[in-house]
């Protein structure tokens, strides 16, 4: 194998990966402030991909004269508002009121809230039953690079993961909502006492996690050129596998599994003879390895690290 | 300023805190003594609104406070310790005592982002080592530090300092002495009438074993025993109470 196509793969993965840790630092959020694992979370990468679908529609159909980037800019902020959007209505309707109920009953309803959102899609968005093709928002030719080819969707996609990433780091690391995020997720009984609302903090984290997943849907739009209703399940699962691996809490642990599994589900296919079968599977392989031997994720940090 | 009268609290057949009335004025310190289980800490959770009292009420400064949850409780000017330490082991010291200013009550999103500026960072910053600064230079010099990583000694000062931070206006410690050797006791005791010194109009609830210390610190001693208050008055008079005395003092001399 030459070396430019090697390269060209680690972009590849590069672009898988960021997606995935994107949907997995949904889930350590919502883990590790609020307790909570939610399945639902495919499902909002699924309707951040049809609200890019329908915003992009919307606005290309208008004919604004907005250019390639402005474009991207608008489907980018309604995509974020979107996801947000879903984030709060899920919060306050299923995830507060089951605060004092077991674990087991926040998971089941966000199973059930996720079968409803996909089927809502497939039954309410025009033609929703079958794939649809995802417009090409960058309007820009591919180039080359020393013979690797750049395509400038997966560069968009990883900077502006890169700069969502960053600004997550500074917004828990550097600012004082961070510090409160960090106090509930540590010790919401000792954070209430402290005098923060814990309620508000639950309810922006979920707005966070949401509008972070719904990107990853706009961005998996974006490099495939295709979405379908049922696109959020696998992804949402793979998201969770990443958090897992990270381990489930750890922010930037979520950050680098996400980038661990884009990285092997794209070697797996490219050095294993046929090994595009098995790219949905190496993501469970590697969870399950993970989970034997190295419960607590890449950092193997204890749960007061989290977030 | 703080009364409370007839507080209740059950837990099923058992009653933790049995009809306790007790008054605080403005800049007292009172004492909470008691043998192992006899309501001190459960107490401390009902007046810092974490438990919510069967019966009875809490009034401070003429508003009815029980019932109230423990951010409102926080707010309205209750700030208190715990006895096993809750400090915010992934957050730094400073980061810590800051966790108890102003700011947190007006805590939104947009101001979080925009309405930070150096100016008000760098605010905080001093004040948070102004704040410090009563126990000398010994939380200061390790500002940088996760709490997770200070000796016990300074977790206990360091969760003073940061129920400080919020200006309370009653302050409840539980058991801050617990784990400290006697000179460590002895200087926080000196610490802690400095901070009554420079803070006249703070009142504090304090709940001890250690009977020098309650006796440095306190202008009046309450004694639980069982949940109930068997004796109120200043240290020497409880000393002398022959129900105290069987409940608590003389079991402890007994164990001497």
């Amino acid at each position: 194998m030459t070396g430019e196509l090697i390269i060209q793969q680690l972009l590849n993965a590069l672009s898988l990966g960021v997606m995935y840790s994107l949907m997995a630092v949904g889930f350590t959020l919502f883990f590790g402030v609020i307790e909570v694992i939610n399945f639902a979370h495919g499902e909002v990468f699924m309707l951040g991909a049809f609200g890019a679908l329908a915003a992009s529609g919307i606005l290309i159909s208008a004919g604004l004269p907005l250019g390639s980037i402005g474009l991207f800019i608008v489907v980018l902020l309604s995509v974020m508002i979107i996801g947000g959007l879903i984030g709060a209505i899920m919060e306050r309707t299923i995830i507060k009121p089951m605060r004092s109920s077991p674990e087991i009953m926040t998971l089941l309803i966000t199973l059930g809230a996720s079968i409803v959102m996909r089927e809502a899609v497939m039954l309410f968005f025009p033609n929703g039953r079958n794939p649809q093709p995802f417009p090409q928002i960058i309007v820009m030719k591919s180039f080359f690079i020393g013979g690797v080819l750049i395509k400038p969707d997966i560069v968009l996609t990883v900077v502006l993961a890169a700069l969502l990433i960053t600004g997550l780091y500074v917004l828990i690391q550097k600012t004082a909502f961070g510090r409160y995020i960090r106090a509930t997720a540590q010790d919401r009984e000792a954070a209430k006492m402290m005098g923060i609302r814990v309620d508000r903090i639950f309810l922006i984290t979920f707005i966070l996690g949401s509008a972070l997943g719904a990107v990853a849907g706009l961005m998996n739009g974006m490099s495939y050129g295709i979405v379908k209703f049922t696109m959020g399940f696998i992804v949402g699962i793979k998201g969770f596998a990443a958090a897992v691996v990270g381990g489930l809490g750890n922010v930037y642990g979520a950050v680098a599994g996400g980038l661990l599994l884009g990285f092997l589900e794209t070697m797996a296919v490219v050095f294993i003879p046929d090994g595009s079968r098995f790219q949905e599977s190496i993501s469970f392989i590697i969870v399950i390895l993970f989970l034997v031997f190295r419960p607590g994720g890449i950092f193997g940090e204890r749960t007061y690290e989290k977030v | 300023m703080l009364t409370v009268q007839g507080l209740t609290i059950q837990f099923g057949g058992l009653v933790a805190v049995d009809r306790v009335d007790m008054a605080l004025k403005q800049g007292e310190t009172l004492g909470v003594i008691g043998p192992n289980g006899s309501g001190k800490t459960t107490l401390f959770n009902l007046l810092s609104g974490i438990y919510l009292p069967t019966s009875g009420s809490i009034i401070l400064n003429d508003v009815a406070i029980q019932g109230c949850s423990s951010d409102q409780v926080f707010r309205m000017g209750i700030a208190r310790t715990f006895q096993n330490g809750r400090l915010f082991w992934n957050l730094n010291v400073l980061e810590n005592v800051m966790m108890g200013f102003e700011e947190v009550r007006t805590i939104s999103l947009r101001g979080t982002l925009f309405g930070r500026s150096g100016e008000l960072y760098k605010r905080s910053i001093e004040k948070a080592t102004d704040i410090m600064s009563i126990f000398g230079d010994l939380l200061i010099k390790q500002s940088n530090k996760l709490s997770k990583d200070l000796s016990y000694a300074d977790r206990r000062r360091l969760e003073i300092c940061r129920a400080l931070a919020a200006e309370p206006k009653i302050l409840l410690l539980d058991e801050p002495s617990a784990g400290m050797d006697a000179i460590e006791t002895a200087t926080l005791m000196s610490d802690l009438n400095k901070v009554k010194a420079k803070l006249p109009n703070l009142s504090i609830i304090v709940v001890e074993h250690d009977m020098d210390f309650i006796k440095g610190l306190v202008d009046r001693v309450m004694v639980l025993n069982y949940g109930r208050c068997i004796a109120c008055g200043s240290f020497d008079e409880v000393g002398k109470d022959p129900e105290v005395i069987k409940a608590y003092l003389g079991q402890e001399e007994s164990e001497c």
